[in-house]
């Protein structure tokens, strides 16, 4: 047990530290992740409705107009959304091994796949308001049973539940566990800290 | 590449890992769909009447509680949401030890020590928020969705590495 405190006690400082940053960033990110998604539902236009994105705060607000039901507004946390990224940069930072070198490899390859993840997660999120909107009798699933919509349905629920926290920590564990960073630095003391 | 030397973490137990977190969340959303009285409810309303019971005790002001609801101050209402009421942990616990290859008995173990300090954990958490909503409203956005998101998953890391060590020895 005494081994793990200075692991837990890295990690918890590294996550107040990122937590910090992150919250900082947020909006130059959002600058990036909402037009991103905001032009792709624009390509898209699910179900035939125009969705309009705009940053409101720490908010990502959508809006659309459905023909016979008017329109429908609402908003996302943009850092719920993202706070994987604090995550990944705690474990990134806190877990010893890897050299510094290293570490910005595996951020730098790390970032496409956190952004792709977030403008697709902001994508599905906004189809789902799409669908209740649109496709409201499918809420009856055991008797109009919709199959885009309850994996849309069931795909928000998993974000929410599992697949936004560990996503991003399953991308550190394959970097840190497949690429050659051992080889390159030879093996320092600690390297066993993830899971050995 | 070396992945030789890791120990047995590996595909087998990263698939089994996303098999059971998936089965675990879609019996947990089907029950929610079904009305959620075995798990969801009972389960929810638990951590807010907990939650308040410690808030009470430890928090200088008046702290009430009804149903999923909580009220700091007489004015700070938070409503614990079911992706907030610490099952997401919990459930990622009983996944990574399920997935890892461990005698029943380790097992259990470990599920005995880890799921009662989550859950204690998540308590801390809500009450954390409570306080932040009363006392520190502006930072409630911060607080909330990304710190109090995040600070649960950091432990069932920390503990699971915890439980590596016991079970590799």
């Amino acid at each position: 047990m005494a081994r793990c405190w200075p692991t837990l006690v890295r990690l918890l400082v590294a996550f107040a530290v990122w937590s910090w940053v992150v919250a900082q960033a947020l909006p130059a990110y959002a600058r990036v992740v909402v037009p991103a998604a905001s032009a792709l539902l624009e390509l898209v236009r699910p179900h035939g409705v125009g969705v309009e994105l705009l940053r409101e705060g720490g908010y990502v607000a959508f809006r659309f107009a459905v023909p016979g039901r008017g329109g429908v507004s609402g908003q996302f946390s943009f850092a719920l959304l993202t706070y994987n990224a604090v995550l990944y940069l705690t474990v990134l930072s806190a877990v010893p091994g890897p050299p510094l070198r290293w570490r910005l490899r595996f951020l730098a390859m790390a970032a496409p796949a956190a952004f792709l993840l977030h403008v697709a997660d902001l994508m599905m999120a906004v189809e789902s308001q799409v669908l209740s909107a649109v496709q409201e009798e499918h809420f009856d699933f055991l008797h109009d049973f919709g199959l885009w919509f309850s994996t849309v349905k069931v795909y928000n629920f998993l974000s929410i539940m599992a697949v936004r926290q560990v996503v991003l920590l399953g991308v550190y564990y394959l970097q840190w566990r497949f690429l050659p960073w051992r080889e390159v630095a030879g093996p320092p003391a600690g390297t066993n800290s993830l899971a050995e | 590449m070396g992945a030789a030397r890791e120990g047995p973490v590996g595909w087998r137990v990263l698939l089994r890992f996303a098999a059971i977190l998936i089965a675990l969340n879609l019996a947990y959303y089907a029950e929610k769909k079904l009305g959620g009285a075995v798990v969801d409810e009972p389960y929810t309303h638990a951590v807010t009447w907990t939650s308040a019971q410690v808030a009470r005790a430890v928090l200088p002001y008046s702290v009430q509680s009804s149903g999923r609801g909580i009220v700091a101050g007489g004015r700070h209402s938070l409503f614990i949401a079911s992706g907030c009421n610490g099952l997401e942990a919990i459930f990622l616990m009983l996944a990574a030890i399920a997935a890892y290859p461990a005698t029943w008995r380790r097992r259990l173990r470990g599920l005995a020590w880890y799921l009662p300090a989550l859950f204690a954990l998540n308590l801390v958490r809500v009450v954390a928020l409570v306080h932040v909503a009363h006392s520190h409203h502006d930072l409630m956005d911060v607080a909330h969705y990304q710190v109090a998101q995040g600070i649960l998953i950091l432990f069932v890391l920390a503990f699971w590495v915890h439980y590596l060590r016991g079970v590799d020895g």
